[in-house]
């Protein structure tokens, strides 16, 4: 497969890394794994069904060249699935970092 | 119409209405939030910037379904009100959260009390795991050789301590091939493993908790002490170490072979991502259990720092503290600390 089309899944990961030492100063975002899925999988859902929606419209869609061309039901590639986990995970890491880093109760 | 704009002009409405009215998390009062958002947007920037880079999107947008406006780049300013939507949005679920997850945490995690019933049942993968973690066992050695008994150990007593599935009663035999090892440990399932291997009649096994040493009442009667990766398991090290400190001859060393990383932001940061991208999930897919892996990551972060153990050793009674660290992936995380109890003069 051209490495192109992972352009969008690699872009993804590199989040994924980026925000994954963040885990170390917070309490604990993986290390809830019950409280993170409650905090993300509506939201991620809410959001594919947003973007089903905005393709079937025709207000956006998506580089065939720079996407891995697997599809979910109603032609939605794959990575945006992946980008409404991840991104929701990243805000949770940053957010629970910043709280815990400063103990200004004020910042809280 | 530009569909697309009103659309994310609804949803910032919809969620901001959503806590105002409904959620009242307070979410919106503090700064965390806050700073939060804008790291968050300067993220954005540059992946958003990568996606819908004019000259090759990932992302293409219909012309009519948008206001227009791109900036900084090439962004759509609506994908700006997506951000935030999606933001506040996860940071509400996750603050609601809060209070549904105190009951579930207690019963998924493992405290000190639990751990060497959660490493029977880990025992029969537990070699293959820490064969597969390079310089495991030449660490292991590195450490054992700090024992440093004159004649390969010809004439001594060493005690293994927290010997596990016998990973560090090799290293020690490999280092004192002579002495006369006794390799204690809590849990019956990593004894199991460790008697089942091959031994000379010079090394003997015992089932006991690290904390009961006392009773044992051997007062003086070893010429080293060897703890491999037990110390930070112990709810209490220090009743630990003054128990060592008796069992040892004076002058004899206890040689200490544990994670500390507290003393360093970086290390910390180089544990949290090898336990999370290679120990935990190659640990859970091959035991079934995660919990004795991320309790492994944990009680690392929260261990002493070497010069905090250096300290410990000393309150403790010992004297000759001293510390260096492992090589090659292990540098700065896995310490061999060295102690004696003093020598009568």
């Amino acid at each position: 497969m051209d490495v192109d089309r992972l352009q969008y899944l690699v872009l993804l990961a590199l989040c994924l890394a980026v925000t994954a030492p963040l885990e170390a100063l917070g309490s604990g975002v993986y290390r809830r794994p019950a409280r993170l899925a409650r905090a993300v999988l509506p939201i991620a859902a809410v959001l594919t069904v947003w973007d089903l929606l905005a393709v079937a419209r025709g207000h956006w869609h998506y580089s065939q060249r720079l996407t891995t061309g697997v599809l979910l039901p109603g032609g939605l590639p794959v990575e945006e699935l992946v980008f409404f986990l991840v991104i929701p995970v990243c805000t949770v890491l940053t957010y629970e970092a910043v709280t815990a880093r400063v103990r200004d109760p004020w910042l809280r | 119409m530009p569909e697309y704009l009103v659309a994310a002009a609804v949803s910032v409405a919809v969620v901001v209405a959503a806590e105002l009215v409904w959620l009242r998390t307070g979410l919106f009062r503090s700064r965390g939030y806050w700073i939060t958002v804008l790291i968050v947007l300067g993220f954005q920037i540059v992946v958003d910037g990568w996606l819908t880079k004019l000259s090759d999107p990932v992302v293409i947008y219909a012309d009519w379904a948008i206001s227009g406006v791109r900036a900084p780049w090439d962004i759509p300013i609506e994908d700006f009100l997506f951000g935030f939507t999606l933001v506040t949005a996860t940071l509400l679920g996750w603050v609601s959260a809060r209070t549904a997850e105190g009951a579930s945490k207690r019963r998924t995690r493992l405290d000190a009390s639990a751990v060497p019933a959660a490493f029977d049942a880990a025992a029969s993968r537990y070699d293959a795991l820490v064969a597969a973690s390079p310089g495991y066992h030449r660490a292991l050695r590195a450490s054992a050789r700090r024992i440093g008994l004159p004649v390969g150990g010809a004439g001594a007593r060493v005690l293994d301590l927290g010997c596990g599935t016998g990973a560090s009663t090799a290293a020690l035999l490999a280092c004192a091939p002579h002495a006369q090892i006794v390799a204690v440990d809590g849990s019956t399932g990593m004894l199991a493993r460790a008697r089942a291997k091959s031994w000379p009649p010079s090394v003997t096994f015992v089932h006991a908790q690290a904390e009961a040493l006392r009773q044992w009442g051997l007062e003086g009667s070893f010429d080293a002490v060897f703890a491999a990766y037990l110390v930070r398991n112990l709810a209490e090290p220090d009743e630990l170490l003054a128990a060592v400190r008796a069992l040892l001859r004076p002058g004899a060393p206890l040689v200490v072979h544990e994670y500390s990383v507290r003393d360093s932001l970086p290390h910390r940061v180089i544990w949290s991502l090898v336990c999370w991208s290679l120990i935990i999930p190659m640990g859970a897919v091959s035991t079934g259990d995660p919990r004795l892996f991320t309790y492994l990551w944990r009680s690392v972060l929260r261990f002493d720092g070497a010069a905090q153990f250096r300290n410990r050793l000393r309150r403790a009674g010992f004297t000759e503290v001293d510390s260096s660290t492992a090589r090659g992936w292990q540098h700065g995380i896995v310490h061999t600390f060295h102690a004696r109890r003093e020598a009568i003069r």
